[in-house]
């Protein structure tokens, strides 16, 4: 009997789109030729760990002894015993009924489990959804003359939500317009100078702090992007999140 | 004055519905479980577990079993990759991408299906022209035979309407041609072909179609095809053969060995080997992906998967609407063969005429099929 186990590893490009190149590119991977295709692609990325067992016969007896029969020659001639094995001379009856089989059935059975596990385990990685991925950039988002002063006003970013801008006088800020508690949108109210969510009365002030309502319970404040003041124009910095 | 105390209640014969009563399992787990599933195993033993004739020790006559392993391996990827698959003509190519260059062991899972598709339909030929060559169809397995031919064409269509699911060049011109074959069928074909299309010609609603047909309706249908072919295989037995050997040594030769384990360890033998030959080819020779389809581009080669070849040859060399009635007077020649072999042997019991014709076709399907391998045109 022969038991083995081994981790492979080889190291790779965290992220192969980002243009930075990580790996070690060889320009004959393998030291050998027998890997085939492999050796097109070199070793990367691969952390496997692997296992398994091998059990070798004693030769001798296989199996049971034939039963007695009726007949008197044919189960004592010996020339009937020098025929190839046929498939199921291999049996799993006697494997089943044989003490010394007990070991091989334990093995042969954990082989095709972890066949098993090892197919369900790619199966659930395959089906479990990838990381992913946010990406930080800055656009263009108006003219600073777009923004009337002490007025808020809803831009539409790529992502779909709305940036809610506000030139305070002081400053330029640039709200999330929904709502940290349970995700409604807020809306600025001109008259009281706050931002206001309709859902459970969340109250904000003009950047973005809570002061009443849950949101102020909670303590949380209006996500704030980040505007830059580019000449006469104004930049957002955004954050998307991008499923692969 | 004593009575005889009743057995506990737990250990009660329980008695199926209207059969006899079972005699009780020893663990009390056993028992619990018999009264909630009140099985005969007795009875269940004796039906799943026959004697199997000595012949199917050997490899060539467990076929068989292997296009239903293969079935299973195709449920399995299937249903794991149409996860990812959207069937839509503008996103069908995309997403095959995506599964095949994005998600993980995605690659691994399409090649496999891929894979398994064209060994399944080598098998099922195999098995069907080990099942010819003997003579296993005779009676009274002639309906069994029929449900198998059954098999072979649902194969055909589940590989057809697979390859067309990628939307790749070969999808779209192979459905072209598909539905226009269709079209050449007398008197219905038009009809047929549009509802084989959904419309006029190959619309939005076609991909749709072929894809509801590739992943409900034709499995629904071979596993209706497998239980019944199963069954009669079952209520018959294997056939039992003359073999000229056993012949020589005298009757009392007919040897058998049990169902379980011995020949399950056979299949199981084999379906190992299946996987490692699957993981092998689809790591060595992973699926690739094609052209995306371009409705306003014929490729100027093209070709269907290598077991249409031969209808493709036989298309070049004869018409239209002869390839069409000549490959369906063939199915249904092969369809109701057992019943013209019969008629034949009665009118020439020791006629060795079928084999003969069973060559001659085989012959002809593999001289279409290399023709058009090597023909590039």
């Amino acid at each position: 009997m022969r038991a083995f186990a081994g981790y492979d590893f080889a190291t790779g490009d965290k992220n192969p789109a980002d243009g930075k190149r990580q790996e070690f590119f060889n320009f004959l991977p393998t030291n050998h030729p027998h890997y085939g295709y492999m050796d097109y692609e070199g070793w990367r990325n691969i952390r496997s760990p692997y296992s398994g067992a091998s059990l070798y016969g004693q030769g001798g007896r296989r199996g049971r002894p034939e039963p007695v029969r009726a007949g008197p020659v044919r189960a004592a001639d010996p020339r009937r015993r020098r025929f190839p094995p046929g498939l199921s001379d291999v049996n799993l009856r006697v494997l089943m009924e044989n003490r010394r089989g007990f070991l091989s059935r334990l093995l042969m059975m954990a082989g095709l489990g972890s066949v098993a596990a090892g197919v369900s385990a790619m199966a659930t990685r395959y089906l479990y959804p990838l990381k992913a991925v946010r990406l930080k950039r800055r656009i263009f988002l108006a003219p600073a003359a777009d923004v009337p002063a002490g007025k808020g006003r809803p831009y539409r970013l790529p992502d779909g939500s709305t940036a809610l801008v506000t030139d305070t006088g002081a400053d330029l800020v640039a709200l999330s317009d929904v709502c940290p508690h349970l995700g409604c949108k807020v809306r600025y109210e001109g008259a009281q100078g706050n931002f206001v969510c309709p859902c459970h009365g969340g109250l904000f002030e003009k950047d973005g702090t809570a002061i009443a309502g849950p949101p102020a319970d909670e303590g949380k404040n209006l996500k704030r992007y980040a505007v830059t003041r580019v000449g006469e124009n104004l930049f957002i910095d955004i954050e998307e999140t991008v499923q692969p | 004055m004593t009575t005889a105390a009743p057995p506990p209640p737990d250990l009660e014969p329980v008695t199926p519905h209207g059969g006899r009563p079972l005699p009780p399992a020893r663990t009390r787990f056993g028992r619990w479980l018999q009264r909630r599933v009140p099985v005969d195993l007795e009875a269940l033993r004796y039906y799943s577990n026959e004697p199997v004739p000595n012949h199917l020790k050997h490899w060539w006559w467990c076929l068989g079993g292997t296009p239903a392993m293969l079935f299973t391996v195709q449920a399995a990827t299937g249903i794991l990759l149409s996860f990812y698959y959207v069937p839509d003509p503008s996103q069908a190519y995309e997403s095959v991408r995506r599964v095949s260059e994005v998600v993980p062991f995605g690659w691994f899972l399409r090649s496999i299906h891929r894979w398994s598709s064209n060994l399944m339909i080598a098998a099922v030929i195999l098995h069907m022209m080990r099942v010819f060559f003997t003579g296993a169809y005779r009676k009274p397995r002639e309906l069994n035979w029929m449900i198998g031919i059954g098999l072979l064409g649902t194969t055909f269509f589940f590989g057809f309407t697979g390859y067309s699911l990628v939307y790749e060049q070969l999808s779209y011109w192979g459905a072209t041609v598909a539905g226009n074959l269709t079209e050449a069928v007398p008197l219905i074909g038009t009809y047929l072909a549009r509802l084989l299309r959904g419309g006029e010609m190959i619309g939005d609603n076609t991909l749709t179609r072929f894809f509801i047909l590739h992943i409900g309706i034709l499995p629904a249908l071979i596993t209706a095809l497998l239980a019944g072919h199963i069954l009669l295989f079952r209520l018959h037995g294997v056939t039992e053969f003359e073999f000229e050997s056993a012949r020589l040594r005298g009757p009392e030769e007919k040897k058998t060995f049990p169902f379980f384990p011995d020949h399950v360890m056979t299949e199981l033998i084999i379906g190992i080997g299946l996987a490692f030959l699957l993981t092998c080819l689809a790591v060595i020779f992973p699926a690739g992906l094609a052209e995306k389809a371009n409705p306003l581009l014929t490729p100027a080669h093209i070709k269907p998967e290598w077991y249409f070849f031969w209808t493709f040859r036989w298309l070049k060399l004869t018409g239209l609407t002869l390839a069409v009635l000549s490959i369906g007077f063939f199915g249904f020649l092969a369809l109701v063969w057992p019943f013209i072999d019969q008629a034949i042997r009665r009118r020439r019991p020791a006629s060795e005429i079928s084999v003969k014709i069973g060559l001659a076709a085989v012959c002809a399907l593999l001289v279409l099929t290399v023709w058009e391998a090597v023909a590039t045109h």
